[in-house]
């Protein structure tokens, strides 16, 4: 099966790339390459300071994928979120290693960002599904997954520094984590009835 | 671990902050609990969408030369020769499993299994390949083991085998074969365990073109630990199980 570089691939386009990826096939890693390497880059930009560190985890991230491909089931969730909960783990890993175990020093300084302005929304589609999907949150809970997400403060460490209830935080963050989700299901499902139907 | 307790812990799991003792308590449950791990997926869906909204940064030219080469290398597809020890020995070790999986379960043979004793010559040949690309990696320094599954109901029709490579210069390395007489109860999935019970490793079967499932993994754990082999199916039921043993020297006779 030959995959376009650009565009939504099905779930079961997902899964023949991951089996390709699997047996070391070069056009499968482009293809990966082509389709998440910038936003994977780009995360470890903004979440290690340095291009050179960006770079090093780029390469990492591609590496446990290849890794991993046989344990992704696609299922249980687009290749996307896949992809990014393997850069996003790596990237926190290798700060927690730098500091020795102790909490992330603050790296990235600002909160999620905001979302931009609909000229420059046109990279991704993903990207600009993202986007949107940030935008139906308030600023309070941008806040609050800034500070776990990039800045890889656990739930306590935020109720700590910010003097709100360890349970509110826990559920905040959850309730967070699910709106975006159904902003993005939202979002892919306008995509869809606007090709004509249903995946 | 209760769904109650594991479900205050998600969100932080899925936004990569939880402490690591929670984090594999967390993991253990959701290997058999297909509810919270609904809830995991749509709350790593969540997380995603904070990354992939960052405005985005332009790789530097020859990055993804980079990570292609790097891929190869360590999928023994294309080894480059810049490769240090630790990369050629993970390599030579995936070439080996895969070549030990390609061997192993011929379509036309399967077919034919259609009697126990049949089936049992078929694991014994399929480890007789093994053996000698056991020889091999413990040329390579890598301690091999082996694993036998069969169903521990006694139910004849499923079968399997497994390697796992254990070194101290490389990420430990496992390979699970199996043929399913089912395959109606997927996706299965398989999960490597030491004593205690926690998992090693673990992760869908894939299907492969010729029929096969298989299942390989490089965790950065120790595998020489590894005690057990299970796969299950999608319902939690167990279709196959064996005990690691360390690889005998000599092929079977």
């Amino acid at each position: 099966m030959a995959f376009d570089r650009e565009g939504p691939l099905s779930r079961e386009s997902e899964q023949e790339l991951m089996r390709q990826l699997v047996s070391g096939d070069e056009q499968a890693i482009r293809v990966l390459y082509a389709r998440f390497g910038r936003s994977v880059y780009t995360l470890g930009l903004r979440l290690l300071g340095s291009t050179e560190a960006a770079e090093e985890l780029t390469q990492d991230v591609f590496l446990a994928a290849w890794r991993k491909a046989g344990r992704f089931d696609p299922s249980r969730g687009r290749l996307s979120t896949w992809l990014m909960a393997i850069a996003h783990n790596l990237a926190v890993d290798r700060l927690r290693h730098e500091r020795g175990g102790r909490r992330p020093t603050l790296v990235l300084v600002e909160d999620v960002p905001q979302p931009l302005a609909a000229d420059e929304e046109e990279a991704v589609l993903d990207r600009d599904r993202a986007r949107r999907a940030l935008a139906g949150l308030s600023q309070a809970e941008r806040r609050l997954l800034s500070r776990a997400y990039f800045l890889g403060w656990t739930a306590r460490e935020i109720s700590e520094a910010d003097g709100i209830p360890l349970g509110t935080v826990k559920t905040r963050l959850r309730a967070a984590l699910l709106k975006l989700r159904a902003a993005r299901e939202r979002e892919a499902e306008g995509v869809r009835l606007a090709k004509g139907g249903p995946e | 671990m209760s769904c109650l307790q594991v479900r205050g812990l998600l969100a932080e799991y899925a936004l990569g902050v939880l402490p690591e003792d929670q984090a594999r308590a967390v993991e253990r449950h959701l290997h058999w609990c297909r509810g919270c791990r609904r809830e995991l997926e749509d709350l790593e869906d969540g997380a995603a969408s904070v990354a992939l909204s960052l405005p985005p940064a332009e790789p530097p030219p020859g990055l993804e030369e980079r990570v292609v080469r790097r891929v190869l290398a360590a999928s023994g597809a294309r080894p480059s020769s810049h490769r240090g020890a630790r990369l050629l020995l993970a390599a030579t070790l995936a070439a080996l499993t895969l070549a030990f999986g390609a061997l192993g379960w011929a379509v036309a043979e399967r077919r034919q299994a259609d009697d126990v004793r049949r089936q049992a010559e078929q694991v014994e040949r399929q480890l007789r390949n093994l053996k000698g690309l056991v020889e091999v990696s413990r040329g390579l320094g890598a301690t091999p083991f082996e694993v036998t599954l069969s169903s521990p109901r006694g139910e004849g029709g499923s079968f399997g085998a497994a390697v796992i490579y254990s070194s101290p210069r490389t990420d430990d390395f496992v390979l699970v074969s199996a043929f399913l007489a089912d395959e109606r109860g997927g996706p299965f999935t398989v999960s490597v365990l030491d004593a205690s019970g926690r998992i090693l490793s673990g992760g869908p079967l894939v299907k492969t073109a010729n029929g096969d499932w298989l299942f390989r993994d490089q965790p950065r754990r120790n595998l020489s630990r590894a005690t057990l082999v299970v796969v299950k199916d999608r319902a939690g039921r167990v279709l196959l199980m064996g005990r690691v043993v360390p690889a005998s020297p000599t092929p079977p006779s």
